[in-house]
């Protein structure tokens, strides 16, 4: 019982950030910064408010729906078919405004409860008939993807030129210069840290990703949870699909190819955990930043455009491998003498001169 | 140089005019109308094979790219010709919206393992011939639809239907540099996006509108330079910051922007629509046909599209597999379905025929 106690301290005590956390948070905030600077300093009109505002425009999508993706990876699921739910958002958005008359206003709230619908199957899929989520969501990008060709046949649909909403406004318009999707980004991104960090809600997806069994004996529940979090996944996509289609007016099937992985791999840049119970909104936020500045500032340096995939590779790899150092694994942490192990000794001689064994136990557990 | 409605642009000694394309066509056309007429009249919802017509066959369309709207009308062309002369059709795509050799390739597959009368095959990457060559030794009969591979269509006497891409790609060059002209221009950039690098059809025009550029440079003392970089175009949402990004790079010398696909020509129309560029401000040009083309070219913010007239080419690619099969009638090397000059002067044309395009495509179940 005194393990399972301890267990779910470790999930609950997720909430508040490790000391690991924290450095990761620093670290890549360090290479977004790092990156800011080169690309201001090396390619011109990078330091320019314009393109600033232009890379928000470029990460904001993937932001919108990484924040609900992050809740997904911290509950410890994920979802590869945000891509195809974009894709379809746009299509349904397009059919209902174009070809069905509805009202813009009136299509996006149904494409964004059309979205949270796909986000409920997603999660029923996954929880009840305990089929992963990688597979789900596996079928779900192939599944809707074709919905997407099938309902448009393949071609673009475009509003009537002479149709006119507020929402278009919503959707594409400025304030006080700053773009209508960046507003909408920043939004989320407050709403989503905010819940994450301060609600019950936010405690019980840390708990949940951090130790399943555990949180379930302490009464919260998981499947709920899980679900709750697909569902998040799937209006975030409808609300960036039912945007889209309101600032370009021109919605395509084609669209969201390989936007999942933009979202994953802001994701796991911004040092969310892949196997859940660790991460945050800001994380992802800056995943998304670093991945915008290097498609944006490699343009405008005048490489050739397709370097981007490669650099965007490195980086996820480098993400990836300043996750597993900061942990202490793997041989790059023994060779630097930052394993876990080491760690642990060196801190029991320290706990052991100080006397304080009890102490070393629970650091360790947090840590880990 | 020879263009528009006189000019040669089929490969070799086997090319035909596009004035003899016409004729062909409408006497195809209208023979194959008439020819159909009675059947039609006799059995409005099912045509029957006539002794004259030979026995009921079945040709498959491997034509991968399925998130492309051309497959989608390139099957009404097929299936049209299959109904008037008693034939099956049946298409085979692939849902994925990158398009490569792989899913291309299974495409292939497939369509020979269903073992067809013919194959109408899309050769948009280098082992689509392979491919091609399984079908021939099993007894298949192939015809090459919308991008030939030109060593191994010419090596085995295969026949290609569709357009000269690379005759496209220098007529769009020349077309672009001689508005240049009249607006005074003398030097700058002709930048072109792509959407998918490495794709035949892609690179071949390209290479057109550089040979283009560079042959009306030497003939008339200009300076155009040419430029090439990957858009993102398949979704719009990412592309727009990505050119904004590009335009800000290339400044002021930006003269022209060539198109080499559907999803470019949209994505220029869009970005102009977003700088603000009144129509013809910068001069813009390129391929195909489509409803949101059509209107860049009726706002005059696109100078001219060319057509490859997508319907032609599945049509007349099963007409003339039947006249093999039924008649034992050898087809062309090449049967080149154009780079018809659409501009505003004759869009309104062009409209009519694609909603009769899509009228014939309501009654096959096709979506567009």
């Amino acid at each position: 019982m005194a393990a399972s106690e301890a267990t779910v301290d470790r999930a609950l005590t997720r909430r508040v950030p490790t000391q690991n956390a924290i450095a990761r948070q620093l670290g890549i905030t360090g290479v977004a910064l790092g990156l800011f600077a080169f690309f201001s300093i090396f390619a011109v009109h990078f330091f320019a408010a314009g393109n600033i505002l232009d890379v928000g425009r470029l990460v904001a999508f993937t932001t919108i729906v990484g924040v609900g993706m992050t809740f997904l990876f911290i509950a410890g699921e994920f979802d590869i078919s945000v891509g195809s739910q974009y894709a379809l958002a746009t299509i349904f958005m397009g059919l209902l405004v174009a070809e069905h008359g509805v009202g813009p206003w009136t299509a996006a709230v149904l494409v964004v409860s059309a979205g949270t619908v796909i986000g409920l199957c997603n999660g029923l899929l996954t929880t009840f008939l305990g089929i992963p989520s990688f597979i789900v969501t596996l079928g779900m990008f192939s599944l809707l993807k074709g919905a997407a060709l099938v309902l448009s046949g393949a071609f673009p649909i475009t509003f009537p030129v002479e149709l006119e909403s507020s929402f278009f406004s919503v959707a594409s318009g400025t304030v006080l210069g700053i773009p209508a999707q960046v507003i909408w980004m920043v939004v989320i991104l407050v709403l989503g840290g905010f819940v994450l960090r301060y609600t019950r809600f936010g405690y019980h997806v840390y708990a949940t990703g951090g130790n399943v069994q555990a949180a379930l004996a302490n009464g919260i529940p998981t499947t709920r949870i899980k679900i709750y979090c697909f569902m998040m996944t799937g209006a975030a996509c409808g609300l960036i699909g039912a945007l889209q289609a309101g600032w370009l007016k021109t919605v395509s099937p084609t669209t969201g190819s390989g936007f999942e992985l933009q979202v994953i791999g802001a994701v796991i840049i911004g040092g969310v955990a892949l196997f859940g119970g660790e991460g945050s909104v800001y994380g992802t936020f800056i995943g998304a930043v670093i991945l915008g500045m290097l498609v944006n500032g490699i343009v405008l340096l005048g490489v050739d455009g397709n370097y981007t995939q490669i650099f965007i590779g490195l980086i996820i790899i480098i993400a990836a491998a300043l996750d597993v150092l900061i942990r202490g694994e793997g041989r790059l942490a023994s060779l630097l003498g930052v394993s876990a192990d080491r760690v642990l000794t060196r801190r029991r001689a320290r706990h052991v001169r100080v006397g304080s064994p009890h102490g070393v136990d629970k650091e360790v557990q947090q840590d880990h | 140089m020879k263009r528009k409605d006189d000019a040669v642009v089929g490969a070799g000694d086997n090319a035909i005019s596009r004035t003899e394309l016409l004729a062909v066509s409408a006497a195809a056309g209208g023979g194959i109308l008439l020819a159909g007429a009675g059947g039609a009249l006799a059995s409005p919802s099912k045509a029957h094979a006539s002794p004259a017509q030979g026995p009921k066959r079945k040709m498959i369309g491997a034509l991968g790219y399925g998130t492309c709207p051309c497959v989608q009308i390139i099957q009404v062309g097929f299936k049209n010709a299959a109904e008037l002369v008693g034939w099956d059709y049946q298409g085979i795509l692939a849902p994925e919206v990158d398009q490569n050799a792989e899913n291309l390739n299974r495409t292939y597959q497939q369509a020979i393992a269903a073992k067809p009368a013919a194959i109408g095959g899309g050769m948009w990457f280098p082992t689509a011939a392979q491919q091609a060559k399984r079908a021939i030794q099993q007894g298949i009969y192939f015809i090459a639809v919308n991008t030939p591979d030109n060593a191994f269509v010419s090596a085995n006497h295969i026949t290609f239907v569709g357009q000269d891409l690379y005759q496209g790609g220098v007529l769009a060059g020349t077309l672009l540099a001689e508005q240049l002209v009249k607006n005074g221009k003398k030097t700058g950039l002709i930048l072109t996006g792509n959407v998918s690098p490495g794709s035949v059809p892609i690179e071949e025009r390209y290479r057109g509108i550089k040979d283009g550029t560079a042959a009306f440079n030497k003939k008339n003392g200009t300076q155009f330079t040419n430029e090439q970089f990957p858009d993102q175009s398949a979704d719009l949402a990412r592309s727009l910051p990505i050119y904004k990004a590009k335009l800000a790079q290339v400044g002021s010398k930006l003269v022209a922007l060539a198109n080499t696909s559907t999803q470019t020509s949209i994505a220029n129309y869009k970005i102009a629509q977003e700088l603000k560029w009144k129509p013809g401000q910068i001069v813009m040009g390129g391929f195909d046909t489509d409803p949101v083309i059509n209107q860049a070219i009726r706002q005059g913010y696109h100078l001219f599209t060319l057509d490859q007239q997508f319907f032609s080419q599945g049509f007349f690619a099963l007409m003339l597999a039947w006249q093999k099969l039924a008649r034992s009638l050898n087809p062309p090397a090449v049967f080149d379905t154009g780079n018809a000059v659409v501009n505003k002067s004759n869009i309104k044309a062009i409209d009519a025929r694609d909603n009769a395009i899509r009228s014939l495509a309501k009654r096959y179940g096709i979506k567009m």
